[in-house]
């Protein structure tokens, strides 16, 4: 045993997948090499530390979190638009909607998915809207 | 109810639905997003940004691999953007929150002179050198190494995850121990000499 395969096959030592004679080779090394026994203990501490990050428990209030950014995000894009604006989107909105309703309209399988349009459209539209207010003031 | 039957259903308008998705795999998200940021907070943080993303790109969501594929792919890249933006601030975090082990032990790494790897104890600096030295590799190799030892994926498993070939990631992950190894006995090493 050299210790450029001692090294190699650290990983799979501590996993406890080498066959029994290799294992025994590799800790025959380590017993005199006190550069591998090194590296062997410092894997080890690597592993340990991997360990403990992994098995940390997410917050249990991630979902509630995600969940109510998710519904800022929406109605805040919506409550963002100025009022002028308001009825230039809406007819925008409408006009994009009925359009890709006819389109969607003719594949059964996305009859349904109508629905979801407003909420994108409103997304989509707020930077639109936006820039076109900065332009206004110029 | 599958995850396609409940994307589905979030797609066609039920979208506190999503919030079984997030129950689902908001341990897998965080736990590969610990594993590049090394820090509770952020990893939680980034974390909400994945399923954000991922709810806001739904859509785009073909069936085409299975969910937990494609969510692990936004973890990856949310977590190495964020690492690009600041890799400094984010190694530097305050890394005690991380873990249960406070135990000292009387020498810096190489650690203390015991046989038995259960006796290894560690101490804050440890996990920091080792934070540091994990996230000093190349983004390839890290991603390899998280998804093969935070979220326990075979080769085969993360060379779908990373678009790539089993061999390639069998030859990323030796390279990420390789590596890993050289950097941790070289700076860690206050003896001299390689017999
Ligand atoms: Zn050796």
């Amino acid at each position: 045993m050299n210790c450029q395969l001692c090294k190699k096959e650290l990983d799979s030592y501590i996993e406890g997948k080498l066959s029994d004679d290799l294992k025994n080779q590799i800790e025959a090394h380590l017993l005199i090499c006190s550069d591998c026994k090194d590296a062997y203990r410092l894997q080890i501490l690597a592993d340990r530390v991997m360990a403990a990050e992994k098995e940390l428990e997410v917050n249990p209030f991630l979902a509630t979190r995600v969940m109510a950014e998710i519904e800022t995000r929406e109605s805040g894009t919506v409550r963002s638009i100025p009022n002028v604006l308001r009825p230039v989107l809406i007819t925008i909105s409408m006009g994009t909607a009925v359009f890709l309703g006819v389109i969607m309209g003719s594949i059964p399988q996305y009859k349904k998915i109508r629905e979801t349009i407003p909420v994108e459209l409103a997304l989509i539209d707020d930077t639109r809207i936006e820039s076109i207010d900065l332009l206004s003031n110029e | 109810m599958t995850d396609n039957e409940l994307i589905k259903e979030i797609l066609l308008g039920d979208k506190e639905k999503f919030r079984f998705i997030v129950e689902k795999y908001q341990q897998m998200v965080f736990r590969t997003c610990m594993g590049f940021v090394h820090d509770r907070d952020d990893a939680e943080d980034l974390a909400q940004d994945v399923f954000i993303q991922a709810y806001q790109s739904l859509s785009r969501f073909k069936g085409e691999s299975a969910f937990s594929t494609w969510l692990y792919r936004i973890g990856v890249n949310a977590s190495l953007n964020k690492l690009r933006e600041s890799p400094l601030k984010i190694m530097m975090q305050k890394f005690e929150k991380i873990t249960g082990h406070k135990t000292e032990i009387e020498s810096y790494p190489p650690v203390a002179d015991t046989e038995d790897p259960e006796n290894i104890l560690i101490r804050q600096e440890h996990i920091e050198w080792i934070q540091r030295t994990l996230g000093s590799l190349p983004e390839n190799q890290k991603t390899a190494i998280v998804l093969s030892k935070y979220d326990d994926l075979s080769q085969k498993e993360i060379a779908e995850i990373m678009n790539t070939t089993e061999g390639a990631v069998e030859a990323l992950l030796q390279r990420a121990k390789k590596n890993l190894r050289e950097k941790l006995s070289g700076k860690g090493k206050n003896k001299s000499g390689n017999p």
